[in-house]
């Protein structure tokens, strides 16, 4: 089930149909793949200008609502809630 | 939107020379000896000391190891302080050929976290050679067997290149028996001095990529970064991450502030401080002798290339179906390959983006699709 579909008319709405469609085999998967190697749930990549009070946002950001082990090798230790 | 801190990471060049002579290299100056000094380091702890937030310093370079240990040692000093107070954290990129057991003894004393850069196995490396020409496999697997041998965590970027792209079975179990924590696939691009690139073709970076996820199917055993991505990606789509937003952890980087051997700084894209002489001044923000490194990031809020930057990104936004996933793009693909950073889709947005997704897209509905003729017959 697609949740982001204020996104499905969008241009990200092509991937989000295409993600619908793939999500049997997304999920076959995820009973197979051991808990070390299975994915945080991944955002996206945040990139918002700087304002005048705010400082410039390049990063990723990761869904963490059921999710307490470690982040991925890749990410940063230095993590911060939003 | 929280902020995120101005510089949770600091790519530090504490020297432009480089050992080896990698055929794909985008750095110009690697032949020549400029090397950090520790007022210039002494100045990037000064600054930190200011904030209240962590910062992981990434030494990079040129060879960073090429520095030598002794001055090594010199330029991590004024950061003893902060690494005590855990307000720092370090982070290495060698190329691996010049560990020994001086350098092991010195990661483990400031407990850096280790990236090799490695291809793959002795026919799939061929494009990483020294100055005067000779595979550096061997060297490379040496440093890497002393890592090991002092249990020291090291993870692996490798570049597919040529010599690679056209084995990615043998490219993964290579990477699975070599003891890696992860693995990070660069695809070879056209950058900085590597404006020659042969480049690959597109069809055959879409082949890696499906039979990577293929073979990395079956045995799942270390993580790759653009697959673990991918898949996260889908799953949030999947399960509404991006609509919990009370439970979203971000994890920034900043403005990847990029302090050159001299203390000059560019922001955006490290590889900045490696545009030929004649360009690069255009990058640098200022200089952390100067001002406050705090200070040059703001002011760099304002550069010519940081607004075009963010142009380009709008404009992504508004046209391509990835954007969500990608984010915007790289500035110094944007640059070297198209020629301005205010454009939008570069070679590494379609090797390294889009074509990851495809592929595992196309391997799931693939999937799904012969579950359903089999369930048919």
């Amino acid at each position: 089930m697609i949740h982001n579909a204020t996104n499905v008319n969008g241009q990200s709405g092509v991937l989000a149909r295409r993600i619908a469609e793939a999500e049997q085999g997304f999920n076959r998967l995820m009973d197979f793949l051991p808990s070390d190697i299975k994915p945080c749930p991944f955002v996206g990549f945040d990139i918002s200008e700087p304002t005048e009070n705010t400082s410039p946002l390049l990063g990723w950001s990761y869904d963490w609502s059921d999710k307490g082990d470690n982040p991925p090798p890749w990410s940063d230790w230095s993590d911060k809630e939003e | 939107m929280k902020n995120t801190s101005f510089f949770s990471h600091i790519v530090l060049q504490p020297t432009t020379l480089c050992n080896l002579n990698c055929r794909y290299c985008y750095l110009p100056d690697r032949d020549k000896v400029d090397v950090m000094t520790k007022e210039v380091t002494t100045a990037i702890a000064e600054s930190i000391t200011t904030t209240e937030q962590p910062v992981c310093l990434v030494w990079h370079g040129g060879e960073p190891l090429a520095t030598g240990i002794r001055t090594f040692q010199e330029l991590i000093q004024p950061f003893r302080g902060l690494y005590e107070k855990k307000l720092v954290h370090h982070n290495i990129q060698t190329n691996g050929t010049l560990i020994n057991q001086q350098w092991c003894d010195f990661f483990k004393e400031w407990d850096f976290q280790i990236g090799v850069s490695l291809d793959g196995n002795e026919l799939h490396n061929q494009e990483r050679v020294t100055i005067t020409g000779v595979p550096a496999f061997r060297k490379i697997m040496h440093g890497i067997e002393l890592l090991k041998q002092n249990d020291i965590l090291f993870s692996i970027i490798a570049t597919v290149n040529p010599k690679n792209i056209d084995s990615p079975s043998a490219f993964y179990n290579f990477f699975t028996s070599l003891g890696c924590a992860s693995l990070n696939i660069n695809i070879e691009e056209k950058e900085g001095f590597n404006r020659e690139s042969l480049g690959l073709e597109s069809e055959k970076v879409q082949h890696f990529w499906h039979e990577l996820f293929l073979v990395w199917r079956e045995n799942p055993v270390i993580k790759i970064r653009e697959i673990d991505m991918t898949l996260g990606y889908i799953y949030a789509t999947l399960k509404g991450g991006q609509r919990n937003s009370g439970a979203k952890k971000h994890y920034g980087r900043g403005f990847w502030p990029t302090i050159a051997f001299n203390g000059d700084m560019v922001v955006l894209s490290p590889e900045f401080v490696s545009v030929d002489e004649s360009d690069r001044q255009q990058f640098v923000v200022g200089n952390v002798l100067k001002k406050p490194l705090y200070q040059l990031v703001v002011e760099a809020q304002n550069a010519w290339y940081v607004k075009k930057f963010f142009e380009g990104v709008r404009e992504c936004k508004n046209s391509c179906a990835y954007y969500e996933f990608c984010g915007g793009g790289q500035a110094s693909n944007k640059y070297f390959e198209l020629g301005d950073i205010n454009r939008t889709e570069t070679t590494h947005c379609r090797n390294s983006r889009k074509a990851v997704m495809d592929a595992v897209l196309d391997s799931f509905i693939q999937l799904r699709e012969t579950v359903a003729i089999e369930g048919g017959e």
